[in-house]
């Protein structure tokens, strides 16, 4: 007969019901007459009890969710990417707003249009049949999905940077990509700040500045002692707040709507 | 539109591992790979539920949950492209969700590390932005437990999580996280005693917290 230190393996098994065969009925049978294993194997099965999630724990929390604001975010962020995607192919960009500026002159808007868009950009009020406000719409749409992008990239950027250096040495390669990605963001946020809706621009130049001055760190890195000068970032970004901040912001403008159909 | 929650942690049918493209499935990547953008909205609508489910298991907090979403749904809008035609979506989504989670533990478990000393850490970095984070009363023990939890290695988290907040059982949790059925009992294993030991204190005299 086995002695219940060889039964004792298996009762993590029996409790997580993973255990079959010869070797479960052995256990069972000797369970039906070892009050030590069965309180053993009761501690288990307690432990993975409280483990558990209850259901009704994430049906709450699945409740309490706005899913079309959800999907809403999501499906905005998709379109800035499929939007910033197009526009970083060169023959897309001016030349297609071009094009369709010129397509509203030809339907005859093309003078209110003119008016329109030389004003600041202050979205106009919901008019789809507008072709003109569309066109205003259609631009703070994607001059916001602009911002966005810029603040998802900055995010990207920024977590990378807080996981590096708990304690080995970053490689010159590293170096090398943060200063890429810093000087993409600063070219970045430059294009961002001629198309913007001016309120908006408002609190986006408060936050673009500090990412920008955080980019400016970033180019200045040396290969020399790197770790030491990420920490020193990270304490940066830490007492900012910044990425709370970058975040905020991105929620916010995530949130307005693209383009009205 | 959204309608009633049913996702349960053990739901594996929400976002099955594996198995046959259905009809439905095909038209919709067929859809998707033509640019249509009502399909994206349409995978969207259909799997943002289990993918929240999915997280909240691993992390337990819907703020932490619904950026996985939203990080994921990102994921899946660029990548959808490198679907091959034999694996199954709800699985591919599955699985890309989980490495998501499990970068994410990582992250905030070096950040926790870093600052030892500051606890509220994952707060201020991924701060609650609208509404209490903590929406349910848990019991000491449940806090305990959840601390233990916080403490385990990423894969033995993931095996952890995968096996009793997902209900799949070890060799689909194997295949999930692509490692051998050896390594995965291994992590079982040592993750299960490692949280026993860890709540060591709190079975010798507190019941109070046993309901
Ligand atoms: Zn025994």
């Amino acid at each position: 007969m086995k002695a219940c230190r060889e039964f004792r393996c298996d009762l993590e098994w029996l409790a997580a019901d993973e255990l079959a065969g010869a070797r479960r009925q052995a256990l069972e049978k000797h369970l039906g007459s070892c009050p030590a294993c069965r309180m053993e194997l009761e501690a288990w099965r307690t432990l993975l009890a409280d483990a558990a999630i209850p259901a009704a724990e994430v049906e709450a929390a699945v409740a309490a969710v706005d899913w079309p604001a959800v999907s809403g975010r999501i499906l905005a962020a998709a379109e800035g990417r499929r939007v910033a995607a197009r526009r970083r192919a060169p023959a897309w960009s001016p030349a297609w707003l071009a094009a369709a500026a010129a397509l509203a002159a030809v339907v005859g808007l093309g003078l209110f249009f003119l008016g329109r868009s030389t004003a600041p950009l202050v979205p106009a009020p919901p008019d789809p049949q507008g072709l003109a406000s569309a066109m205003v719409h259609l631009q703070s749409g994607l001059a916001r999905e602009e911002a966005v992008s810029y603040l998802q990239q900055s995010q990207l950027m920024f977590v990378d940077l807080l996981k590096d250096c708990p304690g080995e040495e970053m490689a010159a390669m590293d170096l090398r990509l943060y200063s890429r990605r810093a000087k993409e963001l600063l070219l970045h946020k430059k294009y961002i700040e001629q198309s913007l809706p001016p309120v908006e621009w408002l609190r986006m130049r408060q936050v673009a500045e500090r990412i920008d001055w955080l980019n400016y760190e970033i180019l200045q890195l040396e290969a020399q002692g790197l770790c030491g000068q990420i920490q020193r970032l990270q304490r940066l970004l830490e007492n900012e707040r910044l990425l709370l901040k970058i975040r905020l912001l991105e929620r916010e403008l995530s949130a307005k709507p693209y383009i009205e159909a | 539109m959204s309608g009633p929650a049913t996702i349960r942690p053990g739901q594996v049918d929400a976002l099955p591992l594996a198995g046959v493209r259905d009809a439905g499935e095909n038209a919709l990547l067929e859809r998707l790979a033509a640019g249509d953008r009502g399909a994206f909205a349409e995978l969207v609508e259909r799997y943002q539920k289990p993918v929240f489910a999915l997280a909240y298991g691993f992390f337990r907090d819907r703020d932490d949950a619904l950026e996985i979403v939203q990080e994921a749904f990102m994921r899946i809008h660029d990548k959808i492209g490198a679907l091959r035609p034999e694996q199954s979506l709800p699985g591919w989504i599955r699985r890309l969700t989980h490495n998501l989670c499990v970068d994410r533990y990582r992250r905030l478990a070096r950040q926790r590390r870093r600052e030892c000393g500051l606890e509220e850490v994952p707060e201020r970095h991924f701060a609650v932005l609208d509404g209490p984070a903590q929406e349910w009363g848990r019991s000491r023990r449940q806090e305990a437990i959840e601390q233990a939890l916080d403490r385990l290695s990423p894969r033995q988290r993931s095996v952890f999580v995968l096996k009793y907040r997902q209900g799949l059982k070890l060799p689909q949790v194997a295949e999930a996280m692509a490692i051998s059925l050896g390594t995965v009992k291994a992590l079982h294993h040592r993750a299960l005693c490692r949280v026993r030991r860890e709540l060591a204190p709190w079975s010798g005299g507190e019941h109070e917290s046993m309901s």
